[in-house]
């Protein structure tokens, strides 16, 4: 049986420990073995963190098809007006997506980042508490909750871009943080509207109140869904409200890249999800108004401007960041479509989505370290520095949908849930997008097997072990769960039960 | 489909589609497209005099018709009955004296295409302005012909007083727009709907929250106080004079400024559906009406006595006019609830025909002698008589009709606003607004004796001056004609009107008023023919002389000047603003730096300042584009009905 302490043990152990960090760090910069010393402390961090999560897991788990479960903080009161958290199967999911990832970031980070370096520690605090606010975004169950703690999530994030602390990240930090403002302001107006009509803001409350309102007030609760829906729009970086993604990565240094693309983007989306399918549930099973439309326009203009924008960049951390985008229309794809093909499909593209650009920004960061910044210097890195590239290729194949690579199962899963619901169009947008995508991918190959390095210099570059072991970590997760989708699917199998329009 | 609904839609859809070929066939030659506009002002002519015989053999019913617009929700519709007929009339007659005036006045003038585009486009939305059914199209027009006002007084687009001009008439026209826009949503609040008819069902069923109607009927007010230049928002029509001078006689004379007559006269025409209202509505609504009205007589008619401009005293005296027509609505429903009883109703319309034809004429003769001696400061002119001898017997006409003589139009038509004023208003208004009169004739004598007699000034001597070419005087001569006429009409145009007059033409020369009205000619007569005769110096040297009354004059009573005072301070508390914002985020980037860098470099403030500024504008406009297609397309799946 789950109580309310399960739920609150991750969520609070991950920021209690980044506010612990700072003395400790403080001790551990004394002593001679630094590095090892820091690993430690976040090794432990997270093996504690992983397992109250793998508690919270079990202890849901521990009946036979669990129902989703409403938890509020006080006990006993009425959920809808309560703060809540709201435990099913999806949730967990990402709970533990998200911490597994960030673990295998931050080992990234701890050897990344140079230990003398003075607001290290203050930079590994901060990845600590995105960590907590994003499992606490993700487990919440009313939409005031998750907005509390994803506004703690982007504030965090924005303090990650800031790291290099030069021109360019100051200034894309700053647009972040107005796009960031403007979103939370039209979320917020959203919710305030979506308050007033049904009187609250759980999940649940909201999706049952619904059904009872008609005329003017049906209204007016579009409207509000759609600036709630705009607002996360903007975070999630959706075409045309992407353009501070790609500034703000090019500006954050490898592994806030890493971070804020693997976890936060995917929260972001997570959102989405629980509005369109959870609350004003899909058109197909009764929803409030028919979103399919703007859902697959979006999803549309978001893979195509993506893929093309990724095409003509040269700056290799920005095509990856254009990446991104346009991963981001596949997952739209996969909303639109608002089936149990089309949620399966999502959640399995979140995790390899997360791995992916996870691996693509720390394998560029570790080129990167050595000077190879835009796409011309790349010429020749294959061969002198073969296993980031190699790590790189990786993640760009798996990108590209390449077989047996997880990028290939994830986009199998999202087209076929789009062509079930005769959106065929769409998924034929989606393939054509991604031979695009392909032809990058291997162009970005060709530069860097092909071509001869452009100072003649062939010689190995020696590259540090301690960066490669996260980075091989990740490559072994996108083979495993390319070859083996099962694993991940039994996990998703208990949501297929779970969803609101199944319940009777 | 029925003639008059045929005519009702067509006679402003079809000058608003055909402006939309004005620069099409401007492309391939200019001389079709000066025929095509002439073209299109007869065929919108033929359709507004068209409208006329079914309205005048009607018992004074509207007739509407409708088609639907937002479907469910709004329907566009015409109305037709004597008043919108009336000035459909006026505004398709004027169109076409000016259209034909213009190929003379703007002969090798640059950017034609545009002047006709605009022309044609504002025939027709002051067209659909005055026929539209529906409150929400009306103010559609209504804003329309303030944006080809704006644009026609910027015509000459490369001075910068047009430009300066055309913004200050815009911005200072919207005051009435807002007000109007109030008043609209307030009724749809009260009645759940925008249309005319929908109003006047809803008064009458008697289901109204009176104080509201109160405050909505002065929002009304303030609308047409703005839309017509009247007191204290009337200083924009001088500043109009920048337009070119057909433009002035159509826009700033004939039709455009009348728009709040119009909206007056259609709004008290529903207020009587219910009786009621008009009664609670007699202690202040009414009063103020007629108050600004005399007052802006009187300010008007005091300014043209001092303005230099040609155009200048036209200004004035339109807004001296309008003036008076203000003040025989305001005294209109004194003593009735019913419109059909109401004097001053019909007198304030009935003047309003004739002050066009009297103010156009004026202005269309103003044309003429700007075009020979490229200058509008009377100073530089003098002495015309000989040169221009036939625009010099036209401004007579205009000259005794502005004065109210007999038995031209002004004279009956004013004749009945006074007789309205002296029925129903205060002592103070009849004093103010015969006082208004006589200084009519002065300034009239004034601008007739700078321009036309004396000795000829420096100015033209160097010039040779040159009669109005023909097509310019013909349209002039036609509205001269109608000068004439125009006040025999008057018991034809009551019948068609369908209003009981009990004054005849007649009465009009035995009233009372009449002798007290040529007596106050005589000073008035006295003293410009003192001053500009005899140049009896001691008033020309209190004209020219440091005194409280001169500087009020020649400061248009300082009302601009206060206008322009709240902008500066306006202005003053935005820049202060700018200064503080500025010193603010000057030390913050010092302050972020010190903070998060260990070295913050100085170029960090300019970045911080300047870098995000450029691009970072486009990605909140592309935000918001966002946020439109996400609009676009929930309305395009669930339909108009379900927002």
């Amino acid at each position: 049986m789950v109580t309310i302490l399960d739920v609150i043990l991750p969520i609070f152990t991950l920021i209690v420990a980044a506010l612990i960090t700072i003395p400790i760090f403080r001790a551990i910069r004394k002593t001679s073995h630094k590095t090892g010393l820091t690993a430690a402390w976040f090794i432990a961090v997270f093996a504690i963190a992983s397992i109250t999560i793998v508690n919270l897991f079990l202890s849901y788990y521990s009946v036979a098809n669990p129902a989703p479960l409403n938890l509020t903080l006080d006990g006993t009161s009425n959920p809808a007006i309560a703060t809540s958290f709201l435990i099913d199967a999806i949730a967990l999911y990402m709970a533990i997506i998200i911490v597994g990832i960030a673990a295998v970031v931050m080992v990234y980070t701890v050897f990344f980042v140079n230990s003398a370096e003075r607001p290290s520690d203050r930079y590994m605090a901060i990845m600590l508490l995105l960590t907590g606010a994003l499992v606490g975004a993700v487990l919440s169950g009313d939409l005031l909750t998750f907005f509390i703690f994803w506004e703690a999530a982007t504030a965090a994030a924005a303090f990650l871009m800031l790291y290099r602390k030069n021109a360019f990240s100051l200034n894309a930090t700053l647009k972040y943080l107005v796009m960031v403002i403007i979103a939370s302001a039209f979320v917020l107006l959203g919710l305030s509207i979506v308050y007033g009509i049904t009187g609250s803001l759980n999940y649940i409350a909201v999706r049952e109140a619904i059904g009872t309102i008609t005329g003017a007030d049906m209204n007016l609760l579009i409207i509000a869904f759609v600036f709630v829906a705009a607002g996360y729009a903007i975070e999630a970086a959706i075409v045309p409200f992407h353009f501070w993604l790609p500034d703000a990565y090019t500006a954050a240094p490898a592994p806030s890249a890493a971070f804020l693309s693997a976890l936060v983007d995917q929260g972001s989306y997570y959102i989405l999800i629980r509005i369109l399918l959870f609350i004003i549930l899909p058109p197909s099973v009764g929803g409030v108004f028919d979103w399919t439309l703007m859902m697959a326009a979006l999803a549309a203009l978001t893979m195509i401007v993506g893929n093309i924008f990724a095409l003509i960049q040269n700056n290799i951390k920005r095509l990856i960041a254009y990446i991104c985008v346009a991963d981001v229309g596949y997952n739209l794809v996969a909303i639109t479509s608002a089936n149990e093909l089309g949620l399966q499909g999502n959640l399995y593209f979140f995790l390899i989505g997360s791995l992916t650009t996870a691996l693509a920004f720390m394998a560029v960061g570790i080129i990167n370290r050595h000077g190879f910044k835009k796409l011309d210097d790349f010429a020749g890195v294959g061969k002198k520095m073969p296993w980031s590239s190699l790590a790189l290729v990786i993640a760009g194949l798996s990108f590209a949908g390449v077989p047996p690579l997880g990028g290939f199962i994830a986009k199998y899963f999202v087209f076929t849930a789009a062509i079930s619901v005769d959106l065929t169009w769409l998924a034929i947008i989606g393939v054509l997008t991604s031979v695009l995508q392909t032809a990058y991918i291997f162009r970005l190959v060709n530069i860097m097997y092909g071509k001869a390095p452009k100072d003649g210099v062939t010689t190995r570059i020696k590259e540090n072990k301690y960066l490669l072991i996260p980075v091989f970590i990740l490559v072994v997760a996108i083979f495993i769960f390319g070859l083996f989708p099962n694993l991940v699917l039994e996990l998703i199998q208990p949501m297929l039960s779970q969803l609101p329009w199944t319940v009777p | 489909m029925m003639l008059e609904e045929f005519s009702a839609w067509f006679v402003w859809i079809i000058p608003l589609i055909a402006s939309l070929f004005v620069p099409v066939i401007g492309k391939y030659s200019e001389k079709a497209r000066n025929y095509f506009v002439i073209a299109i002002a007869g065929i919108v002519g033929v359709l507004a005099l068209s409208l006329v015989p079914s309205v005048w053999s009607g018992e004074g019913e509207a007739i509407t018709y409708t088609i639907p617009w937002i479907s469910g929700f709004v329907e566009a519709g015409v109305y037709i009955d004597s008043l919108s007929v009336l000035f459909t009339c006026l505004v398709a007659f004027f169109a076409l004296i000016i259209a034909v005036y213009s190929q003379g006045y703007m002969k090798g003038e640059e950017g034609l295409t545009r002047y006709y585009y605009l022309l044609l486009l504002f025939i027709g939305s002051m067209i659909g302005l005055v026929i539209s059914d529906n409150m929400l199209q009306m103010f559609i027009f209504w804003e329309m012909v303030g944006l080809c006002s704006y644009a026609l007084i910027s015509f000459w687009y490369k001075k910068p007083e047009s430009i300066h001009s055309g913004v200050k008439v815009f911005i200072m026209t919207r005051i009435g727009d807002i007000m109007l826009l109030a008043a609209i949503a307030i009724l749809f609040y009260m009645f759940g709907t925008f249309s005319f008819h929908g109003v006047i069902e809803g008064l009458q069923s008697g289901v109204f929250n009176t104080e509201l109607m109160v405050i909505t009927a002065f929002l009304v007010l303030g609308g047409a106080v703005a839309k017509s230049a009247q007191f204290p928002l009337f200083t924009w029509l001088y500043s109009a004079m920048e337009a070119p001078t057909s433009v002035s006689a159509l826009l700033h004379a004939a039709t455009m400024v009348k728009a709040g007559i119009y909206l007056l006269s259609r709004f008290i025409l529903i207020f009587a559906a219910a009786p009621a209202l008009i009664v609670a509505l007699q202690p202040y609504w009414f009063p103020t009406i007629s108050w600004i009205g005399v007052i802006t007589a009187f300010i008007g008619a005091t300014l043209g006595l001092m303005t230099t401009d040609i155009k200048g005293v036209l200004a004035y005296s339109t807004v001296s006019q309008i003036g008076f027509m203000m003040a025989g609505l305001g005294t209109a429903m004194a003593h009735t609830t019913d419109v059909a009883m109401s004097t001053g109703w019909f007198a304030s319309l009935f003047h309003m025909v004739s002050h066009a034809f009297f103010e156009g004429l004026g202005f269309l003769l103003a044309g003429g002698i700007i075009h020979a001696l490229g200058t509008r400061d009377m100073r530089l002119m003098g002495g015309l008589k000989k040169a221009m001898p036939l625009t010099f017997a036209l401004m007579i006409i205009m000259i005794v009709t502005t004065s109210g003589l007999p038995p031209f139009a002004a004279f009956f038509s004013k004749g009945l606003i006074l007789t309205s004023v002296m029925d129903a208003g205060s002592l103070i208004q009849t004093i103010l607004i015969f006082a208004a009169t006589a200084i009519t004739f002065a300034y009239c004598i004034r601008m007739f004796s700078l321009v036309f007699m004396g000795k000829p000034s420096e100015h033209i001597s160097k010039i040779h001056v040159h009669e109005a070419p023909k097509i310019m005087l013909v349209p002039a001569a036609i509205l001269a004609a109608l000068c004439i006429v125009w006040g025999i009409a008057q018991p034809y145009i009551a019948s068609f009107m369908h209003i009981e007059l009990e004054h005849t033409l007649l009465g009009a020369f035995t009233s009372a008023e009449t002798p007290i009205f040529l007596l106050l000619l005589l000073p008035a007569f006295l003293l410009a023919y003192a001053s500009y005769y005899k140049n009896f110096m001691g008033i020309r040297k209190i004209a020219a002389g440091k005194n409280p009354l001169t500087a009020i004059l020649n400061h248009a009573y300082f009302i601009d000047d206060l206008y322009y005072g709240i902008a500066k301070g306006i202005n003053g508390f935005s820049a202060a603003l700018t200064r503080f914002e500025n010193a603010l985020f000057a030390h913050i980037p010092d302050k972020v730096g010190s903070d998060i860098s260990d070295a913050a470099a100085p170029g960090h403030v300019m970045t911080l300042k300047k870098g995000p500024s450029d691009s970072f504008r486009n990605y909140v406009a592309a935000a918001v584009l966002g946020f439109i297609l996400i609009m676009v397309l929930i309305v395009l799946t669930v339909g108009f009905g379900g927002i």
